[in-house]
């Protein structure tokens, strides 16, 4: 460690109010000048910053579940759990503070009005653009549906820690597609996933509780898929041709 | 109640997309269309009503969302936050439990919208403002790192109490490390508590001085 340039060197309590934006300008000036002072407050942010990183609101309730809490539909054992955390969670009561405002607005129709029609056109969604890109993506048409643990699993696409099986059988006209979401990080349950074809978002089904889905295509032009988890993690497999 | 039974899907739907045009420009609506639509998205699970329940109200979630006070704060685009809100109601009310829980369209739509600001503020929560992102981050969403689940978190957290081994600090440091609050957000949380901002840095100080000593937080933090 470098020493001190212009003893005597800053304390532990300087260091912890410079640390905490603090700190008078003796203390500023001392830091800009000292090398040694400014290195122990670096190392000391460093052990901060880690320690909040890992921490950081790790016992709150997910912001679902505080919105739960709010409707009254959660369990009791659950709601007493929120309820105790929010005596003493600054941070859960002001997200819960938000939420009554924002649905009253539903009343003030004008402001909705002009956001909607801002860039949205009536019955016109965009595709997501935050996502996982599947890569190393082919469609298998053997029918044999991957479970995970199958030793016949044949991995067809991945995207961040999912694996997505894929499987297609054309008909005429038409294709059905089948698939699995299989992740030991995410939950893909209940996850939506919809089916673009030719820029149009033409199916939407919900994932089992096997994370699968199936779509039945009226024809077999080139599909895309977005698989949107309950967390919000996105899973796109772009451009996928069904006819191989 | 009027009976829809005869109505088919696509009927439903058109006359759902008429009535939310008529909603967005004030007029008098009939809500009973949209209702009917969602109950047979939800409770009867069919899914090309859910299809056409996308196509209505995704455009008017992400339009709510861009309205919400932290969506300048969040780092999802709107479209996003529509499209997780629609998942989290659909979790919370298929089946049976979507007529159960709401007997018309008004309450369904609240519920929606809370699971809609419910999307922002977690996506808000989850990333904090940070120092950049290196050059080579193509923006992708990283998948999540395993050594941050929530147990290890509780594991670190019941470490540090053992260290620190006073309530008080305990209760400061959860605020601090925790809840992340500065400590002017602290003395105002708790007033009467603190003298000053700087009283409370430097109890802070004994705390971090404590933390910094032992040995398994320097060795997970690499000091």
């Amino acid at each position: 460690m470098v020493a001190c340039s212009t003893p005597p060197p800053l304390s532990e309590e300087a260091l912890s109010l410079a640390l905490d934006g603090l700190a008078d300008k003796a203390i500023q000036n001392h830091l800009a000048s000292c090398p040694g002072c400014a290195a122990r407050l670096a190392e000391m942010k460093q052990f901060e910053d880690a320690l909040m990183k890992r921490l950081a609101r790790f016992d709150c309730p997910p912001a679902q579940q505080l919105t739960d809490f709010q409707f009254g539909m959660l369990d009791s054992a659950n709601a007493a759990a929120v309820r105790q955390h929010l005596a003493i969670c600054p941070r859960c009561q002001d997200e819960l503070a938000l939420l009554i405002p924002f649905l009253n607005e539903e009343d003030d129709e004008n402001k909705l009005l002009k956001e909607v029609r801002r860039d949205d056109a009536p019955n016109v969604i965009r595709p997501p653009r935050q996502v996982w890109q599947a890569s190393e993506v082919e469609v298998t048409n053997a029918l044999s549906m991957a479970r995970g643990l199958d030793d016949e699993t044949v991995r067809t696409g991945r995207a961040g820690s999912a694996t997505i099986y894929l499987e297609a059988e054309l008909r005429r006209p038409g294709a059905h597609l089948k698939g699995q979401v299989v992740d030991a990080t995410v939950d893909w349950e209940g996850a939506l996933a919809e089916l673009w074809q030719e820029g149009v978002m033409r199916r939407v089904r919900v994932l089992d509780d096997m994370c699968e889905f199936t779509f039945d295509l009226a024809d077999d032009s080139p599909v895309t898929l977005f698989i949107t988890a309950l967390s919000g993690v996105t899973v796109a497999i772009d451009k996928l041709n069904l006819i191989q | 109640m009027y009976d829809f039974s005869g109505l088919d899907l696509e009927s439903i739907a058109r006359r759902c997309a008429e009535e939310t045009w008529k909603f967005l420009r004030q007029l008098e609506q009939d809500t009973r269309y949209c209702f009917e639509l969602w109950r047979r998205a939800l409770g009867e699970q069919i899914d090309d009503a859910l299809r056409h329940i996308y196509l209505i109200y995704i455009p008017l979630l992400a339009g709510r969302a861009r309205r919400h006070k932290q969506f300048a704060m969040s780092c999802g685009d709107s479209d996003y936050f529509a499209r997780v809100a629609l998942a989290n109601f659909y979790r919370a009310c298929r089946g049976a439990r979507f007529t159960d829980m709401f007997p018309e369209l008004a309450p369904a739509m609240k519920y929606l919208n809370a699971c809609l600001h419910s999307a922002i503020v977690q996506d808000v929560r989850d990333n904090p403002p940070a120092p950049p992102l290196p050059e080579d981050d193509t923006g992708l969403i990283a998948p999540p790192d395993p050594s941050e689940h929530d147990l290890r978190k509780s594991e670190l957290w019941a470490h540090i109490r053992a260290v620190l081994d006073d309530a008080q600090d305990e209760a400061l440091s959860y605020k601090r490390f925790v809840l992340q609050m500065t400590p002017a957000e602290i003395m105002r949380a708790e007033q009467g508590l603190w003298p000053s901002t700087r009283d409370i840095s430097v109890a802070l100080q004994r705390i971090r001085r404590k933390l910094r000593k032992d040995d398994t937080l320097r060795g997970l933090f690499g000091l």
